[in-house]
């Protein structure tokens, strides 16, 4: 995918260009708001990483100038302010995301990831999500894997279910806490691991091929290849 | 605190309240002397010395007959006792006296009492009423009829009585008028007093409970030593704020110029050859950060300076996200995690931050969970009491001595004995915090009186919807 970071911070902007390109996405970079605003507006992009606090113009007048024209291209806002309204104003203002310094980039990566693939995965309104020899029908809500119905809670089966509709992509703990609690904040210990391994166990425990896998340092991926 | 509770504590009040009493007993004192002076008794006093001298001349009537009271009479006018008679026979003729004439118009005092005026111009000498500008006396008289069938007439000059009555009268309304004077302003100025500092004391309470130091009290007048006092304490609140904020922009600039730093360690970290020391290096930043982010919380939630989302959240609801979210993590480490909402919890409202309600809700939950050994259980009960929504976390964990409650909301204030367990100490202050910071109150105490086990009561005012 393409995309567009906007970062002040010269190093850790070249980080995030670098991560992303080993990634093997396309990166270009501003390292100001005006010129930011002229790339976001001249070229075409899957993807935005906006820092909030930019010399020149700041990253919210670029946000409100890009969704005042129109330009529905995700956006990812950085800040490096712990202020709790920030999100609120940030998600308000039509950013897409929003991740606080100082974050993992993988979570940058899972997020930015989610963002771009927005309706490249299966359709919102499937009926059926399936990887692999896992099936998963929505309306009868009933899970089978190589035709054995496995017995999932509620919780667990839009657990699996989100997983399903993100299969191939990185998903953070804290992204996992937001879609399915809708809560946005960071529990002090591993309670989103220990949701994740009691499905493992339901899911992978009984068979060859594990599905579920725990990305180091990011989150979980669900996918047929390891 | 009520206005009349804030009334009934207030020292000045109190003050103005035992004033006004001391008055009012000085009025019943007035007034009962009041009574007294308008009752006559002065005069009456008078009535009986006229009768006295009428009793002198009957006996003198009854022992020597006429000639007897006229050498009375006569030594009665020379004597000039201030006493006043008049002599007429039976048919009305004048036969003596000190007196003009006999009293031509008379008005009844009294039974066989007369009172009637005697013009200073028809009296011989220099008699004078001792009145300002009055030209007779004011004579109160009786008349006794003498065994030879002539009248004679006593009299007393009773001015200066009247004038005695006249200024005991005024001057009794007058005190009385002062007097409740007096008490009304000492009630009004014990009820500006009391209400100033009430006023005071709430804004000063309301700064405290808020943390919001920008606010300033109201200094409405500039001459008295109470809007001193205001402008003081708005001085004293200025200083605060600026030192405030100058930690504040401390602290935020180290978190600006050590997070980035932060971040791009942890990069630099996560990029090398992954394994088991990676793995702990990258724990080891995650736990910096996670402290640091906690501590800078802490600081902008307290500071006031997080301005907050405004949703409408059922503690109800809050609680069994919670549960749900700590229930797989419960069951792992052996702890029955239960949730009891009480009736009406579901249906009242309480007004904040749900990310940050829940963030407080969560870190009671996971603390309860952490400490409690397998086999134990916690409870989550939510319930209303009137206007405010209660959640407590119960847990049958060792618990926290009494006298360490107060630390345990401290930052930092993790209590020794559970050094050893995970956790960065700042899980009970944060969640305090948030709950401070949405006018409500967390509070420690022991589950069970005298049993191991912690029961954490967070309160909030709420409403019912």
């Amino acid at each position: 995918m393409r995309c567009l970071v906007i970062e002040d911070d010269a190093q850790l902007r070249a980080y995030i260009e670098k991560g992303l390109r080993e990634a093997g996405h396309t990166v270009d970079t501003a390292s100001n708001g005006r010129d930011g605003l002229f790339l976001a507006t001249t070229e075409r992009y899957d993807a935005m990483v906006i820092d909030w606090m930019l010399p020149e113009v700041d990253g919210m007048r670029v946000l409100h100038a890009l969704r005042a024209g129109d330009n529905t291209t995700p956006v990812l806002m950085l800040s490096a302010r712990s202020q709790v309204d920030d999100r609120v104003r940030g998600l308000r203002s039509g950013a897409s995301d929003y991740l606080v310094k100082p974050f993992a980039f993988e979570e940058l990566l899972a997020r930015l990831e989610i963002l771009a693939g927005r309706g490249a995965g299966p359709a919102a309104e499937a009926t059926t999500l399936a990887c692999h020899d896992l099936h998963m029908d929505l309306l009868a809500r009933r899970v089978t894997r190589a035709g054995r119905l496995l017995d999932l809670n509620p919780r667990e089966f839009s657990l699996l279910e989100y997983l399903l509709r993100h299969q191939g992509q990185v998903v953070t703990r804290t992204l996992l806490l937001e879609s399915l609690w809708h809560y946005h904040f960071d529990p002090q210990t591993n309670v989103i691991d220990v949701h994740i391994s009691r499905l493992r166990q339901k899911v992978d425990r009984d068979f060859d091929r594990a599905l579920i896998h725990t990305v180091r340092g990011a989150g979980y991926r669900l996918s047929a290849d390891d | 605190m009520s206005l009349r509770q804030n009334l009934l504590h207030s020292s000045s009040y109190q003050l103005g309240t035992l004033l006004a009493v001391l008055v009012l007993l000085g009025v019943f004192f007035v007034s009962y002397w009041l009574v007294i002076a308008s009752d006559n008794a002065l005069l009456r006093e008078s009535e009986e010395a006229i009768r006295a001298e009428i009793r002198a001349f009957q006996t003198a009537d009854r022992l020597a007959g006429r000639a007897g009271v006229e050498d009375l009479l006569q030594s009665g006018m020379t004597g000039n006792n201030g006493y006043f008679y008049g002599h007429r026979d039976a048919a009305g003729n004048w036969l003596g006296g000190n007196m003009p004439g006999w009293p031509a118009s008379v008005e009844r005092f009294d039974e066989g009492t007369l009172l009637f005026e005697i013009s200073h111009s028809l009296l011989p000498g220099q008699r004078a009423s001792i009145r300002l500008g009055s030209e007779h006396f004011d004579v109160m008289a009786k008349v006794h009829t003498l065994s030879d069938g002539t009248q004679l007439l006593v009299g007393r000059d009773v001015d200066d009585l009247e004038i005695a009555q006249w200024v005991a009268e005024a001057f009794g309304w007058a005190m009385i008028v002062i007097l409740l004077a007096i008490c009304a302003v000492s009630f009004g100025v014990a009820y500006y007093v009391a209400s100033r500092f009430t006023r005071i004391a709430a804004t000063t309470e309301r700064i405290i409970a808020t943390g919001n130091l920008g606010e300033r009290l109201l200094v409405d007048s500039n001459w008295d030593d109470l809007s001193k006092l205001s402008r003081m304490l708005n001085r004293l609140l200025a200083e605060l704020e600026a030192r405030v904020d100058g930690i504040q922009s401390v602290s935020d600039s180290i978190a600006h110029d050590l997070r980035t730093p932060l971040t791009r360690l942890r990069v630099n970290v996560s990029s090398l050859v992954a394994g088991p020391a990676r793995e702990v290096l990258l724990e080891e930043i995650d736990g910096l950060l996670r402290i640091f982010s906690s501590l800078l919380r802490i600081s902008a939630i307290e500071a006031g300076k997080a301005p907050m989302a405004s949703d409408d959240i059922s503690l109800a609801t809050l609680a069994g996200d919670v549960v749900d979210l700590y229930e797989p993590l419960a069951r792992e480490n052996g702890v029955e995690l239960h949730l009891v909402n009480g009736p009406t919890a579901a249906s009242s409202l309480v007004q904040g931050d749900a990310d940050l309600l829940c963030q407080a809700v969560a870190n009671l939950v996971d603390n309860a969970v952490k400490f409690t050994p397998a086999g134990g259980s916690v409870t989550v009960e939510t319930r209303v009491q009137g206007t405010v929504a209660e959640l407590m976390v119960l847990d049958s964990g060792p618990g926290i001595p009494p006298e360490q409650h107060e630390r345990a909301l401290q930052r930092f204030g993790r209590l020794d004995a559970s050094r050893s367990r995970p956790g960065n100490g700042l899980g009970l202050p944060l969640a305090a915090a948030i709950v401070r910071r949405h006018g409500g109150s967390l509070n420690l105490d022991s589950a069970v009186p005298a049993a191991p086990g912690l029961k954490v009561t967070l309160r909030l005012p709420c409403r019912a919807v």
